[in-house]
């Protein structure tokens, strides 16, 4: 005779999983509240350069003061001969995407002034409120940074960010 | 009729649902935040004023960045050497340098002469000693400009002027709300960081200087901001950012630090 006898109804009371979905819930809402939904991932390849004592942008993108701007090489290597120095750009939200939603400098001030034409009055700023950020990678030349600039300077957008990943303080 | 029981509706498969729109929020949102380095884009001056001065060249504290990404330095004589790559990370140290050296003599009646002698040995900028009252003077000097320019009707000159009035009666409030009728060390409106790169000059090399830029901008506001307020630099600039309108007094305070220490950086187009 066995000391652990097992007699089929002694299951026990189903485990009440009732509370698993307040659960669940409660990591959804963490992840809603901390996290920045994804912009539409940029057409260029982008690693970017590190550096200290950076601004923090969220502040700025909460509030829509800010238009963001890729320069890396194109993910389709084929295109790349058609852009100077085989680096393009890529635009967030174009009114008119080209196909393969590369640019060139040219196209960065029309972009600008559809941006601000698109905001609904109540959040219109004026166009140097507006920080344009450059999220270029490492390799990129700076001599095309610096024609974006120009073309910045053109408009009266002359607010600029140089976007870098931060690397926390510097160590002596 | 007979009292119908209701059935308890089986909710086991609400955790799935909340599973998946948990699953989608995480695919679909990053956590990485956007840092950078926030620059403005210098205005083109359309007053002509004495171009081709030549400024003396403790005023300016150049990087040079060529496109096989070798850097070159002015050295605290004044001349220029290349810096090896390795080295990248003294610039803040010679920036910070270049800033504070001549700080402490910037009331010429206190100094005495063989600190005059440092004074003019060295290649770092010179300081002025600035006080409230000194610039109610230069603000009443600028309005009598103005009534010249008004006469002349000359509008580029109106709007130079006015601009250049506020600027000067913004830094007389603040020194006056800060240092009351005491002197304060004030650096030379011509002393700038000036940064030249060429064409294929690399970007992780350009975001490597403006790092070194600003972690030397940094250490010295962050010096003076926790003397002068015990608060960190970056705790207020964090604030302020995150609403002007709500920390009116860390904006003031904000003013006056970058006032003291002004960030004048020059980027200079590539010519090639």
């Amino acid at each position: 005779m066995s000391k652990f006898k097992k007699d089929g109804r002694g299951a026990g009371p189903a485990l009440n999983t009732a509370s698993l979905p307040d659960i669940v819930f409660m990591l959804l809402f963490f992840f809603m509240v901390a996290t920045t939904s994804k912009e539409t991932d940029p057409a260029v390849k982008i690693a970017q350069p590190e550096g200290t004592r950076t601004v923090d942008l969220t502040a700025y993108k909460q509030r829509s003061e800010i238009d963001f701007l890729y320069l890396g090489q194109p993910r389709n290597p084929s295109r790349a001969d058609d852009f100077k120095f085989g680096f393009a750009l890529s635009l967030d939200n174009v009114v008119q995407a080209s196909e393969d939603e590369l640019y060139t400098v040219n196209t960065v001030s029309r972009w600008k002034l559809d941006k601000k034409a698109q905001k609904p009055p109540r959040m219109k700023k004026d166009i140097d409120a507006v920080i344009t950020c450059i999220k270029a990678d490492k390799d990129a030349p700076t001599g095309i940074i610096f024609e974006i600039r120009d073309a910045l300077e053109r408009i009266n957008a002359l607010t600029i960010a140089y976007a870098v990943k931060d690397k926390g303080t510097k160590k002596d | 009729m007979a009292k119908r029981e209701i059935p308890e509706i089986n909710a086991g498969s609400m955790a799935d649902i909340a599973f998946l729109l948990l699953l989608f929020f995480l695919v679909t949102t990053t956590m990485d935040k956007d840092q950078a380095y926030i620059r403005s884009i210098p205005k083109k001056i359309e007053k002509q004023n004495n171009d081709n001065q030549e400024i003396d060249t403790r005023y300016v504290f150049h990087i040079y960045a060529n496109d096989k990404n070798e850097l070159i330095l002015r050295d605290r004589l004044g001349k220029d050497m290349s810096l090896p790559i390795r080295e990248k990370d003294s610039i803040s140290e010679m920036l910070y340098d270049w800033y504070m050296t001549n700080r402490e003599f910037f009331d010429e009646s206190r100094v005495s002469a063989t600190d005059k002698m440092k004074k003019y040995e060295n290649q770092f900028p010179w300081y002025s000693a600035s006080s409230a009252a000194e610039y109610k003077m230069v603000v009443d000097a600028y309005y009598l400009e103005l009534e010249k320019a008004e006469k002349a009707g000359s509008e580029k000159d109106i709007q130079f002027i006015t601009a250049k009035i506020s600027e000067a009666q913004k830094k007389q409030k603040l020194i006056k709300q800060f240092f009351g009728s005491s002197k304060v060390p004030e650096i030379s409106d011509k002393a700038h960081v000036r940064i030249e790169v060429q064409q294929k000059t690399s970007y992780d090399l350009f975001a490597k200087i403006q790092s070194e830029v600003e972690e030397a901008i940094y250490k010295v506001r962050d010096e003076e901001c926790k003397a002068k307020f015990g608060e960190s630099y970056g705790i207020i600039k964090g604030r302020v950012i995150q609403d002007e309108e709500k920390y009116k007094d860390d904006k003031l305070k904000l003013d006056l630090i970058e006032m003291l220490f002004p960030s004048r950086i020059i980027e200079v187009k590539p010519k090639n």
